[in-house]
């Protein structure tokens, strides 16, 4: 299996039987693929097809009850540990879950706009370019590439798939819906590319809060890059109206190292201006700043009892996947419990 | 501080820019990092701005403070009072190099090294015992003297070098200047003022160098610090002998060619040039003679045939003249730009005074306006002649005199018509208009000749208040004329020969006959007016001088060798010339006296441009720039001299030479000559006790006392050097300044790394 650390591995073709799934969850497999839909669909196989190796198998059907054997039954289903104990036959039985409401919300702020991996090099098959033009694999492209494959995950469960791109508002929103057509009005939606403002989380929250009238699922794609405190007052008010979120915290490599050794100006993707500086010479603090604001929106986001990932944009996909089944499979719990 | 090499430092001081440069360069050139983690990017910024910006500041003046010292080094700096680090404070010594005419004296004919040579060798020796926190300076005395080096400079090598390239001059020696311009620049460098001062006066102190007779300034009397180190005079023995062309003295300012003249057809017309020399020097005891040649050029590069004239000195003879005609004909003759007249005798021991250039005026012939209304009708009876037709008669007595007589209406004097014309005769003034008197002042000023007499039909002369007030006269005239019912003689034993010299001999007779019967005599003639001819009962008669006001006073050279800007001449008649005032214009005096009056007042009026050495020279009347005419009367390609509009050249010229003016148009004004000052050639040695007492009296010292002595020094010529020893070996401060250099050098190299943060982990 490929660490997240290692090489890119050489192209191989997505219909090989010896293809290893986990290639389909890593960033220079995503970019070699056109399209969100061909990206999504191929994450979610190889999700699948691995799953022998998955801890989380099982995700599509819940325990129910027990009843006794009788003969015809498949064997697979007796609980061997009830045998064990009273010396009776019983067979576990399933029940279909009841379907869920899963809100993506994807930040297309001017930051998302960075990446630090080319695109050609990511692809390794010549495309210079992504299909929105950018010479780079940017944390956009991440965002958007774990919000469709979640999406094409849920609709494939008969979940309600429901999405918003916002920066400081909603830019483009999808409202919840598990028709067959769907699948394709939330690819086209993700195409948006980022625009060059600063994100605004709290009033992007109540944009999606307001239309919302049930128990969702949120999951929040984004770099985070904005006052904590702000993080604090949208979550909280997620969380007041009972609904469940997954946060996905998707940092660049640079951003986390930053390796830079020429002094040159920087210039802010969301209009803060140009600065000279010597990189290697405001590294440490840098890193101090830039380490101590991802430590806080995760103590934060922990603080309401919300999963939080950090997803590198060279990182693969596969905890992410994991946890949105984990948490998807808790909340059908948790729902059919209450 | 001042520095031996000023260059170095200042390249040291330019090149800070360098580094200066580069940072500045290279923050253009980077291409912007688009990056979206900024907020984070700013705030760390935020947090190490002041760190950064001290690191930068102190890497970029460890740059700039290398460069500049390196440069500083090498300029090897020298700090006043480096006495305190070194035990010898530096000290300076401006060498009073004799440029002036007599510097250029051979000692024997044959003789190839120059007075001056002998001085330069001896400022060389001098200028090598001097250390390298000494400073030297350079005057050279031809006058006017300039300081070459001053304040003195640490640069040696330079001063040594320009001393190499300096020249004799033609002019005078200009000691009391340099004096002057020494304590000027020791009052002004007060650094300078306070070190020991040498002043070493290299001179030959012939009479014409050193006129001891003729007291120095006392500017550096009170400078205890200043010590006058001198060359020993020449002695009687080592004297050099010399003659001189002291002066060109033709008959006639002006030479009216006529019309066979003007057509070169060989009017051979010889003038008579009056030519006066001077010898000194060792040579005066004995009898000896010089042939003086001389030539007339002409602006067409024609020379005549040289004359030559011979002088034969009596032993002890110091002056002499010669008479030498001169054969003026054909293209010598330059009615445009004038003819020079070139005496010159046998190379001598002083050659620069051995030439002596004259220009003088050429005309065709001599235009002359009358002022006076147009009589119609022909009436010849003698008592029917008015003043006009007397000055035409008087003009123009025969068809071959070469004036023309031109009519002009008082009612049309117009800058036209008056720019047409040489000399004006204004026989009826009360019919000139105020504002044409302007006009004729301008034409006085441009160098015309106005002759006015009073109107001789006015019984009150209301016309002479205008007269005198719009040509600045400096006498008046009474407006009601003086009667002599009885006449009135002329007197014959008072008459001034400077406008009338070539009618001198026959002017008494001449005048004699004169009977004066009405007069409007000028009141307050001063002397700058001169009286031509004046009354028996005293009073002024005919007179001339020049306009008063708006005039520029020049320093003009004998008589009629003006190089001032007198322009014009205004000569005044007290008589009308009609018979109901005098009998003048029937008697034989008219004639001669109307002419010379004419031509040699025109020549004087329009001028004869030369002057002496040493000073600016003046220019004809709209001159703009003076352009060098080599020997053969070619222009040369020599340096073109500036013309102010006073008239004077821009600079003082110190070479004799002659040069062609040009207005602004580029059309020739006419020949400017420079001659050697004469005075300036004198080379009869002086008694070195004269010379010391005459320079003790300089230093406030006079009389030779006690402070003459510790001030005052003679120098050997032969042994000069060991007269000032060396003082420090080298600056003191290049090699600690290395030092720094080196110290800052590796400061830089750790904070560069330091700063750039390249180890950081």
């Amino acid at each position: 299996m490929m660490t997240p650390g290692d090489a890119p591995t050489p192209v191989r073709s997505a219909a090989s039987s010896a293809v290893d799934a986990t290639l389909y969850l890593h960033p220079q497999t995503l970019a070699r693929l056109g399209t969100f839909e061909l990206r999504a669909k191929m994450i979610v196989e190889g999700v699948m097809s691995g799953m022998h190796r998955s801890p989380y198998k099982g995700f599509s059907v819940e325990f129910a009850q027990h009843r006794p054997y009788v003969k015809g039954d498949d064997t697979r289903h007796l609980d061997w540990k009830v045998f064990g104990r009273s010396d009776k036959l019983y067979l576990k039985q399933y029940e279909q879950e009841t379907s869920l409401d899963l809100v993506l919300l994807v930040d297309c702020s001017g930051s998302m706009n960075y990446g630090s991996r080319a695109f050609e090099e990511a692809s390794g098959v010549g495309r210079k370019t992504s299909p929105s033009g950018q010479p780079i694999w940017s944390k956009y492209d991440h965002a958007t590439a774990s919000a469709a494959a979640f999406a094409y995950m849920a609709l494939r469960q008969g979940d309600r798939v429901g999405l918003g791109v916002y920066a400081d508002s909603l830019i483009d929103a999808a409202d919840r819906s598990s028709a067959q057509g769907h699948w394709r009005r939330i690819v086209n939606i993700l195409s948006q590319h980022p625009v060059g403002r600063p994100s605004d989380l709290g009033h992007v929250i109540d944009q999606t809060l307001a239309k919302l009238n049930n128990r969702c699922l949120i999951v929040l794609l984004s770099d985070f890059f904005e006052d904590v405190s702000r993080i604090r007052t949208a979550l909280a008010r997620v969380r007041h109206r009972q609904h469940d979120v997954i946060v996905c915290q998707i940092v660049d490599r640079q951003e986390q190292e930053f390796t830079y050794t020429e002094t040159a100006p920087f210039e802010g993707l969301e209009g803060e201006g140009r600065l000279r500086i010597d990189p290697r010479a405001v590294r440490s603090a840098y890193l101090e700043v830039f380490n101590a604001h991802l430590e806080r929106v995760e103590k934060t986001t922990r603080s309401f009892g919300v999963d939080y990932l950090r997803v590198g944009t060279h990182d693969w996909l596969g905890p992410g996947l994991a946890a949105f089944v984990a948490r998807r499979n808790a909340v059908l719990k948790r729902s059919k419990s209450g | 501080m001042s520095f031996l090499h000023p260059i170095l430092f200042a390249a040291g001081l330019v090149s800070i820019g360098i580094p200066i440069a580069i940072h500045l360069l290279l923050r253009q050139r980077r291409r912007p990092v688009m990056w979206g983690a900024m907020r984070f990017l700013i705030e760390a910024y935020r947090r190490q701005r002041r760190r950064l910006r001290v690191e930068q500041w102190l890497l970029l003046a460890a740059r700039c403070l290398v460069v500049l010292l390196i440069g500083a080094a090498l300029a090897r700096p020298v700090l006043e009072g480096a006495g305190l680090l070194s035990g010898a404070p530096g000290r300076t010594v401006y060498i009073l190099l004799d440029t002036g005419l007599a510097s250029s004296a051979r000692e024997g004919a044959s003789a190839e090294e120059t007075a001056l040579d002998r001085h330069k060798k001896t400022a060389m020796d001098l200028l090598s015992t001097l250390g390298a926190s000494d400073r030297a300076g350079l005057v050279l005395l031809g006058a006017p003297a300039s300081a070459v080096v001053a304040p003195a400079s640490g640069d040696v090598a330079a001063v040594r070098r320009l001393i190499e390239e300096a020249s004799p001059t033609d002019a005078a020696t200009d000691l009391a200047g340099a004096f002057e311009r020494i304590a000027r620049v020791l009052d002004q460098d007060e650094a300078s003022g306070a070190r020991p001062t040498t002043l070493v006066l290299l001179s030959d102190f012939y009479l014409g160098s050193a006129d001891a007779a003729r007291p120095l300034p006392l500017s550096l009397a009170a400078r205890s610090n200043v010590r006058l180190l001198v060359s020993k005079p020449r002695g009687a023995g080592e004297a050099a002998s010399n003659v001189q062309v002291t002066g060109v003295e033709p008959l006639r300012p002006l030479i009216l060619t006529g019309a066979a003249g003007a057509s070169g057809a060989g009017a051979a017309e010889r003038e008579q040039v009056r030519v006066t020399l001077r010898r000194s020097g060792p040579a005066v005891g004995d009898s000896s003679a010089t042939t003086v040649r001389l030539r007339a050029m002409g602006g067409s590069q024609v020379e005549s045939p040289p004359s030559q004239g011979l002088v034969r000195w009596q032993p002890g003879q110091v002056e002499a003249m010669v008479a030498v005609p001169v054969s003026a004909a054909g293209g010598a003759r330059d009615s445009a730009t004038g003819m020079v007249l070139v005496a010159e005798i046998d190379r001598d021991a002083l050659p620069g005074d051995n030439v002596f250039r004259r220009p003088i005026g050429v005309r065709e012939s001599l235009r002359v306006g009358v002022v006076a209304r147009a009589r119609f009708g022909a009436d010849t009876s003698l008592d029917r002649l008015g003043p006009a037709d007397w000055l035409r008669l008087a003009l123009r007595p025969t068809p071959g005199t070469p004036i023309d007589v031109v009519d002009i209406e008082p009612t049309s004097i117009d800058t036209p018509t008056l720019a047409s014309v040489d000399v004006v005769f204004a026989p009826a003034p009360d019919l000139i208009r105020d504002e044409d008197w302007a006009r004729l002042r301008r034409f006085v000023d441009a160098g015309g000749m106005l002759v006015v007499s009073p109107a001789a039909e006015a019984t009150v002369h209301l016309w002479t208040d205008a007269m005198t007030r719009e040509l600045g006269l400096p006498w008046r005239l009474a407006r009601e004329p003086v009667q002599y019912p009885e006449g009135m003689g002329v007197d014959d034993q008072s008459v001034s020969t400077a406008l009338l010299s070539l009618i001198a001999s026959e002017l008494p007779s001449l005048v004699r006959p004169v009977v004066v019967s009405r007069a409007v005599p000028p009141e307050g003639v001063g002397p700058e007016t001169e009286v031509l001819l004046s009354l028996k009962d005293g009073s002024a008669w005919v007179i001339a001088s020049s306009p008063g006001a708006g005039r520029v006073e020049g320093s003009g050279e004998g008589a009629g060798g003006e190089s001032g800007q007198s322009h014009g001449l205004v000569v005044y008649f007290a008589s009308a010339p009609t018979l109901k005032w005098t009998d003048l214009p029937a008697k034989p005096l008219m004639v001669p006296l109307i002419q010379e009056l004419s031509r040699q007042g025109f020549g004087r009026a329009s001028g004869s441009w030369w002057s002496k050495a040493g000073v600016p020279a003046a220019a004809p009347f709209r001159s703009e720039q003076l352009r060098p005419v080599a020997a053969s009367g070619s222009e040369s390609g020599g340096e073109m001299v500036a013309v102010a509009p006073t008239g004077l050249t821009t600079e003082p010229m110190r070479k004799a030479g002659l040069w062609q003016s040009f207005d602004e148009g580029g059309r020739a004004r006419g020949f400017v000559a420079v001659n050697a000052d004469s005075d300036a050639g004198r080379t009869i040695p002086q008694d070195p006790s004269v010379i010391r007492g005459w320079l003790s009296a300089a230093l406030g010292t006079g009389g030779g006392g006690a402070g003459a002595g510790e001030r005052l020094a003679w120098l050997e010529e032969s042994d000069a050097a060991p007269v000032l020893a060396a003082s420090s070996a080298d600056s003191p401060f290049s090699v600690p300044m290395l030092l720094v250099v080196l110290v800052l050098a590796v400061a830089e190299l750790v904070m560069a790394r330091y700063f750039s943060h390249a180890f950081a982990r």
